[in-house]
């Protein structure tokens, strides 16, 4: 396949306007993160061009693994579309210009510009962990704030109409929870109409800003990437409940591979941590207008709606899904829940662990921790 | 599909859907014998997921990752593949590889010295109607023989394979058995057809850095570190005291690779560096002329270590742990 693209790459290089010509092109193949299902799984690649010695990273080329997958195509094109639509609108330097979305040998391919930075979760672990948090939680929001203000807000939504569209929707996908969450959704739909009365504006939302995604040069984000799931008329605070829940996993499961349960103690129940994990959130919810209480929903419809995203045959993420349902179970309704949630799966894998090496002190000492947390629930 | 427009000739028997065109059928498989009969019978009377899924012998458990992991053939990318294209996966095991490209091809054989495996392929291909996936029981790659027409494939992987050709016979000089091997499989593919090779390399970082040679484990639960690196006769020196065996299965250097493929007739070589390994179910993979593959083997290089003196001379791409290679036949 790389051969009939790179032929065509060079072949079109005039009409992309990304610089002149190359010698050559390398492709470099970036690992599968396996989140999607291997059959709709699209394979990216960075494009290296080549000007005699030099080389310089031009483009980013993503194909489906099948070439026949529909699932695979439709992300590609929901891509494709969403990186048109918003450069047409805000000709953003951080986000990915399309160079191509083209049929080459029987295959989609889409290819994008290539920017520089690295990204977030390669500067998770510098020797403070939680300054690091604040530094790089403070810069991803302080973007997030710019690009969705300017990108502009949506349709006005009531609360409850936003609550019980998406819990319609997971229902849908999911009869047979029907029975696991009505009490659960009941109260959040009870807690909705309290709100009857206001109705909040959609915000534009990426649906996967997390660390990975974004990249920072000189102290500012200098990339945003992945798009796909992009949308103009999203559930507000989606993005920055995201982003924290995935940095803090990222976090937990960096600690639960080095047994570290001192570490999830504090991540999970420290009082000072916490509040330093909920300020930047509580700076973003000011900033964007969205009032603090109403993060007694949004958490649970964050949960609702990303089961709703990787339950769609498009993606079909297996792996995420059994997570956010687990979570969900759990019935969390603030920041501080869902931590200490999450900090029960770390607590689960060093237990794990801890059986394996016959560790017995280790392991009974996770599976208190469990248990507390469940009973606690 | 029919096999005759590849085969040499049609008067083979076959078992299970696998055509038997091997005199010297050898058994090559992590599962020993019986268990695989036993596991082959549950994979009739289940499905094969569900047979790799309810059984209790780990070893199958650790079987599905080699079995059903798409993302480990995704190298072929590089390949100039085609949904017209028929392609031959030497030494195809459980069919990773197989499987991965029968959606993206017009035709996949999967050939294999081992029976067994290729039971599991058909039995695997039936269930989920796989048309145009046939399997072929050859002789052992050291034979240097293949069953099949001159000219009858765009392309041929050879995944994990080329080192173990020269350990079944016995005698001989594994390297010319591996040039013989590498002229044979020259001779069946199209002009211009492509081979795809994944393959340690001898001299990688890690064998330095004290990593047991990972084709002597299958020989003995001890440890023997430093025979890829040491002249091979020092090697069989080595194996012989530790496992009263020659040393055989031979990796090969940078260069000493692309010499045996040219020597074999092929050219328009491309290598890769799969940066974690080439066996991983997802790697990143770099062109070894990229200068980020550079810079990943001087990250790996242990501060204070001679080892720095290889990117002195600019030399760090030959330790590389693994390579995967592309090379043309002449057109």
């Amino acid at each position: 396949m790389i051969p009939f693209i790179q032929k065509y790459l060079l072949e079109n290089w005039g009409k992309f306007e990304i610089g002149p010509k190359p010698d050559k092109l390398l492709f470099t193949k970036f690992a599968d993160r396996r989140i999607r299902a291997k059959e709709v799984a699209v394979v990216s690649f960075q494009v290296n061009a080549i000007f005699g010695h030099d080389e310089k990273p031009v483009l980013i080329l993503r194909i489906p693994r099948y070439p026949e997958n529909q699932g695979a195509k439709l992300s590609l094109e929901r891509e494709y579309k969403n990186l048109s639509d918003i450069q047409n609108k805000l000709h953003r330097e951080e986000i990915p210009r399309p160079i191509l979305f083209e049929t080459i040998n029987a295959s989609k391919g889409l290819a994008m510009t290539f920017l520089s930075g690295s990204p977030i979760n390669s500067l998770m672990l510098s020797q403070n962990i939680m300054k690091a948090f604040t530094d790089n939680s403070a810069l991803a929001f302080s973007w997030l704030i710019d690009f969705q203000t300017k990108f502009g807000k949506g349709r006005e939504s009531s609360i409850e109409e936003i609550v019980s569209n998406e819990t319609a929707f997971y229902l849908k996908a999911f009869p047979q929870n029907a029975l696991i969450h009505s009490s659960f959704f009941e109260k959040i739909i009870a807690r909705s109409k309290e709100f009857r009365l206001r109705a909040i504006p959609l915000l534009p939302q990426h649906e996967d800003f997390h660390a990975e995604n974004i990249f920072i040069r000189e102290n500012k984000v200098s990339a945003v990437i992945d798009w796909e799931d992009f949308e103009p008329e999203g559930l507000p605070a989606f993005d920055v409940i995201h982003f924290i829940k995935t940095y803090l996993e990222a976090l937990f499961n960096y600690f639960s591979q080095n047994s570290d349960t001192v570490s999830i103690e504090k991540l999970s129940t420290n009082k000072e941590m916490l509040d330093l994990i909920k300020s930047p959130i509580q700076q973003y919810l000011n900033a964007l207008g969205i009032e603090a209480g109403l993060m007694e929903i949004l958490i649970p419809l964050y949960l609702i709606h990303s089961i709703n995203l990787a339950a769609n045959p498009r993606k079909n993420a297996v792996g995420a899904l059994s997570n956010l349902e687990l979570l969900l179970r759990l019935k969390p309704t603030t920041i501080d829940e869902l931590l200490l949630f999450m900090s029960a799966f770390s607590y689960g894998i060093i237990y794990g662990k801890a059986m394996s090496a016959s560790n017995q002190k280790l392991a009974a000492f996770c599976k208190d921790k469990i248990e507390s947390i469940q009973n606690n629930r | 599909m029919s096999t005759e427009d590849f085969l040499i000739s049609n008067n083979w028997e076959t078992e299970d859907g696998v055509v038997k065109t091997s005199s010297h059928p050898s058994y090559w498989n992590l599962l020993p014998p019986d268990e695989m009969e036993t596991f082959l019978k549950e994979v009739k009377a289940k499905s094969w997921k569900t047979a790799i899924n309810s059984s209790n012998n780990p070893k199958i458990k650790n079987q599905y990752l080699f079995t059903d992991c798409p993302s480990r053939a995704d190298g072929t990318l590089y390949l100039s593949l085609t949904k017209e294209s028929r392609v031959l996966d030497l030494g195809s095991g459980w069919g990773s590889y197989t499987f991965a490209l029968s959606p993206k091809v017009k035709e996949i054989v999967a050939a294999d010295s081992s029976l067994e495996s290729l039971k599991f392929i058909s039995l695997r291909a039936k269930e989920e109607d796989r048309k145009n996936l046939s399997t072929v029981q050859i002789d052992p790659l050291d034979y240097g023989k293949l069953p099949f027409k001159d000219n009858s494939f765009d392309a041929v992987i050879l995944n994990g394979v080329l080192e173990w050709v020269g350990s079944y016979l016995k005698a001989g000089d594994p390297l010319k058995i591996q040039n013989k091997c590498l002229k044979e499989i020259n001779r069946i593919l199209k002009p211009g057809g492509e081979l795809w090779i994944g393959i340690e390399n001898r001299f990688g970082l890690r064998y330095f850095l004290g990593a047991g040679d990972d084709h002597l484990k299958y020989y003995t639960e001890k440890k023997i570190a430093y025979t890829t690196i040491v002249p091979r006769i020092i090697a069989s020196f080595i194996t012989q005291k530790e496992i009263k065996m020659p040393y055989r299965t031979y990796t090969h250097s940078l260069p000493g690779l692309e010499r045996l493929l040219k020597r074999s007739g092929f050219e328009e070589l491309n290598f890769y560096y799969p940066e974690s390994d080439y066996r991983a179910d997802s790697t990143k993979i770099i062109p070894l002329n990229s200068k980020e593959v550079s810079r990943s083997i001087k990250n790996r290089i242990p501060k204070n270590s001679w080892l720095g003196i290889f990117p002195l001379f600019g030399l760090e791409k030959a330790l590389c742990d693994s390579y995967f290679v592309s090379a043309r036949k002449r057109r």
